[in-house]
């Protein structure tokens, strides 16, 4: 299921700088507040991510200064549990 | 919810060809860069795909003989992962060192963009989210 919603975003990255036609952004949204039900109760972690996107493009003006700040927050918090994930000791058993 | 995820996706894709291909050749030229949204967007869609890497490499190191964890997967998410962090890194630096409403270079955007299109192919090659959580 997070593999569909990842490459939806990933879709979404790469299509993001035409996104100028508003029947195509408002389509966009709506899928997605339409995965947050799914994403709260099942990939809790993707959640404020798929949040920030629709908020920006359903304001479809310029990012405040406060949602930079929050999500430069957020990504600091993110790198830190991924180097920490990374350092775990591996265990053996593991296929290769 | 697998089928809407899927006309989802493909709509989003097929949409990105037709109508929005024109505004996309005016947009992403090398003078008008990329919008702040997009940049904001594609951020987002990386942070979000680290956010599964993560959770899959602490899944397979806790649970290491879970069918589907795999030390080549994580020998590749590793790097990728952190490839991508520079990319986001450079763009966010750029966006901090220019006047706030400023496209940024296309160049970073596509870096960063590929990254994460990088770590997608990754994901769905070992069916990592299959796995994690």
């Amino acid at each position: 299921m997070s593999s569909a919603i990842t490459l939806l975003l990933t879709v979404l990255a790469q299509i993001a700088p035409s996104l100028g036609v508003s029947s195509s952004i408002t389509a966009i949204i709506n899928t997605l507040v339409e995965l947050i039900p799914i994403l709260v109760k099942e990939f809790q972690d993707l959640v404020p991510l798929v949040k920030n996107i629709v908020d920006a493009l359903r304001d479809n003006k310029t990012i405040t200064d406060q949602q930079l700040q929050d999500l430069d927050a957020l990504e600091e918090k993110i790198d830190a549990e991924f180097e920490a994930a990374a350092a775990m000791p591996d265990s053996d058993g593991m296929a290769q | 919810m697998k089928k809407l995820l899927l006309i989802a996706t493909l709509a989003l894709s097929l949409g990105g060809c037709a109508g929005l291909q024109s505004f996309y050749n005016v947009t992403t030229s090398a003078v008008n860069g990329a919008s702040p949204t997009a940049i904001y967007v594609a951020r987002n869609s990386f942070d979000a795909v680290e956010v599964t890497a993560t959770n899959y490499i602490v899944y397979c190191k806790v649970h290491p003989s879970t069918p589907g964890c795999s030390k080549t997967a994580i020998a590749k998410l590793i790097p990728a992962v952190r490839s991508g962090r520079i990319a986001r890194t450079n763009l966010v630096q750029w966006q901090k060192q220019n006047p706030p409403g400023t496209w940024g270079p296309i160049g970073m955007y596509n870096t960063l963009t590929t990254a994460t299109a990088t770590l997608q192919q990754i994901s769905a090659q070992y069916n990592i989210s299959g796995v994690a959580k």
